[in-house]
């Protein structure tokens, strides 16, 4: 190919990341070192790293901090056992498989915001386990602040779930059979089956999936505003209490919320370090 | 080691198609026995019942006096070469051999000197801490064999090993696995589609066809002696040459066989040697030629002038040693049953013949020629059960 056709199909793509990544996100560095408020948008002010000095030194800056890792902590690992167990039993269905699959991945069709409230109304006045909880503990059920993040929790579980399973469903399928009967006949049981030959062949995806998840559950917004709003600031997990301080009151610090934006992505890049580490070692591996 | 018997083993799927019907089978101890059969015969079947990973609809089948129908496959002391290999991605070469034993908690250090007497013998020393995928095919099957010998079982199974193989590779691993096998002594399993790796493997071949057992005999026999059409067709390549024919009567005690519009002389002792044959004499039968009883008559001239047919050379494809040529005798071919044969078998190709010259052969694409038939080697069979003349 030569230099004029390769730059002709790769200028548009480029361009684009350019223009809708690249060029935001210098914005929100470049903004993460102004005041900036809601009501008066056209005099933003060189402040340094005032922005990040105040954030640092914000308690409910490190209560969301702190929710978020335990959040992260607990619902990646459990979503992804789930749903390696999930996919183990559903590729041993033999009828009726599809429908299953389907009901399986209903949690992660429906709307985050749509799903969080159907689950949260069950919990409600009036609602099915809210009635449960009464029936058998004999005190009405209340969301405070001790049980909202295990609700919260409980939730981002059953909605991510179906997603490790599709993935991981999607990685037996392509397992050689013979293989599985070499492990039978080498004398492997049905652990030692998951150890040796399953897991070592869903490696890639399973690296993948801890992958997305983490990120996706260290930026998790919607499921925990539905439960807690403005309230409950203990659960609040970084991106709510993100979006809180750059809309608060009528003042709205933009460029305070700018600075905490910066400080989610090296985050993220700071909690996905193993798996970059480790998918940058397969690579490599490969290669040899 | 010891004797393997399957006893009336047979296969129904649920949806009601019988793969395996009756197979009957004997191993003595330390044989190595060949089931070969075209693709979809339900070789593969057998075996992965013999290897508990089919269940047996009905049937027996031991290893010595054990019945293992209901053992599972772990605990039947039995190992399996697949064709594919089946190796463990992740692990190493040492590691992919050392794993049955890993599995059968042997002490590490008598694990790693038996595979490292596996690794000997198989010539993959080198390769002990390589992974597989940076394996060639033959290392790789290499790797799956020293899997299966390092447990010393009762019985290999070994599932088309071969086949995924180049053909010079396969050569050399044909006479490699009967080297390591005789060595071993284990009773061996082996299946393929490819006849002449029955035929060069096999102490005894069993040909097997839709699931129905048709002969087993030692190569030799199931050559000389093909028990019916399909059989005779099947082993041998090129394949036997087989048209409808009529035998009758002449003057003198001889034999005359009607072969299209050609006439062949066959002489009385052929009958005589088959006391089945005279029953047929003025009736339709099969007769079968092998390529290698057709010789060019100007390269044979001393062969008798009544034995011989004429035809127009069509193809000639010279192998060195000697010759292959194809000719049309116009005589109705007999169709084999061979599944994998038939596609070959076009319908103008009614009356086909192959013959194996000495490559002295002068004769080229065009030519008119004399052919010489060897009648004394003639095989004969049943016109409606496809089976052997003999008795």
């Amino acid at each position: 190919m030569n230099r004029r056709t390769f730059w002709g199909f790769t200028v548009p793509s480029v361009a684009v990341m350019l223009l809708l990544m690249v060029f935001p996100l210098l914005t929100t560095v470049w903004l993460g070192f102004q005041k900036l408020l809601l009501r008066d948008l056209n005099n933003p002010e060189w402040i340094g790293f005032d922005n990040y000095r105040d954030l640092l030194s914000d308690p409910e800056f490190w209560a969301a901090f702190r929710f978020t890792m335990v959040f992260v902590a607990i619902v990646v690992p459990v979503t992804m056992v789930m749903g390696l167990c999930t996919a183990l039993l559903l590729d041993r269905v033999g009828r009726g498989r599809s429908v299953y699959l389907a009901a399986l991945l209903l949690p992660f069709i429906v709307t985050p915001v749509v799903g969080s409230l159907v689950y949260k109304d069950l919990f409600e006045r009036g609602g099915l386990l809210a009635w449960l909880w009464e029936v058998i503990t004999d005190n009405p059920f209340a969301v405070n602040s001790g049980n909202v993040k295990w609700l919260i929790i409980i939730q981002a579980i059953w909605n991510v779930m179906p997603f490790a399973m599709i993935t991981f469903f999607a990685g037996l399928q392509t397992l050689p059979e013979e293989r599985v009967e070499a492990a039978a006949i080498d004398g492997a049981d049905f652990w030692r089956n998951l150890w040796h030959v399953t897991l070592p062949h869903l490696r890639v995806l399973i690296l993948f999936v801890g992958l997305i998840t983490t990120m996706d559950m260290y930026r998790v917004y919607d499921q925990v505003f539905v439960w807690t709003g403005n309230r409950f600031t203990d659960a609040h997990t970084l991106q709510v209490y993100n979006v809180r301080i750059a809309t608060a009151f009528d003042i709205g610090r933009l460029g305070k919320g700018n600075a905490m934006a910066v400080l989610t992505v090296i985050g993220i890049f700071v909690v996905l370090i193993p798996f970059l580490w480790r998918s940058y070692k397969d690579q490599i591996a490969e290669r040899v | 080691m010891s004797t393997v018997t399957l006893d009336k083993l047979t296969k129904v799927y649920p949806n009601g198609f019988q793969a395996i019907t009756d197979l009957s089978l004997t191993l003595s101890e330390g044989e190595f026995l060949v089931l070969v059969g075209p693709s979809g015969c339900g070789k593969s079947t057998a075996l992965r019942m013999i290897a508990g990973l089919e269940d047996i609809s009905s049937g027996d089948l031991y290893v010595g006096d054990r019945r293992l129908n209901d053992v599972p496959p772990k605990d039947r002391d039995i190992a399996m070469v697949f064709q594919s290999y089946a190796l463990y991605p992740q692990m190493t070469v040492a590691e992919n051999i050392g794993f049955p034993l890993k599995l059968r908690k042997v002490a590490k250090k008598d694990r790693l000197q038996q595979v490292e007497q596996a690794a000997q013998v198989l010539e993959l020393t080198e390769q002990l801490g390589s992974k597989p995928s940076m394996l060639s095919g033959g290392q790789r099957q290499r790797v799956a064999m020293g899997r299966a010998i390092v447990r010393k079982p009762a019985l290999f199974l070994m599932d088309e090993p071969l086949s995924n193989l180049d053909a010079k590779l396969r050569v050399q691993m044909r006479a490699d696995i009967a080297a390591i096998q005789s060595d071993l002594g284990v009773t061996t399993f082996y299946v393929t589609h490819d006849q002449v790796e029955a035929m060069t493997m096999g102490e005894r071949v069993a040909v097997i066809k839709d699931g129905v057992l048709q002969q087993v005999a030692p190569p030799e026999e199931l050559y000389d002696h093909p028990d019916n059409v399909f059989v005779a067709a099947f082993i041998g390549s090129p394949s036997m040459n087989l048209y409808e024919a009529a035998l009758s009567a002449a003057s003198g005690g001889e034999y005359h066989l009607r072969l299209g519009d050609h006439r062949l002389a066959v002489s009385p002792s052929v009958v005589h040697t088959r006391p089945g044959l005279a029953q047929y004499v003025d009736k339709p039968l099969v007769v079968g030629i092998r390529p290698e009883d057709l010789e060019d008559a100007a390269v044979a001239p001393d062969h008798p002038s009544d034995q011989r047919i004429s035809s127009k050379i069509e193809v000639r494809e010279a192998l060195g040693a000697e010759t292959l040529m194809h000719f049309n005798i116009a005589a109705p071919t007999v169709d084999s049953g061979d599944p994998d044969a038939l596609d070959e078998l076009g319908e103008e190709d009614t009356g086909r013949c192959t013959a194996r010259f000495s490559a002295a052969t002068r004769a080229r694409v065009g030519d008119h020629i004399e052919i010489n038939v060897n009648t004394d080697h003639l095989h004969f069979f049943d016109p409606s059960t496809h089976k052997a003349i003999r008795s």
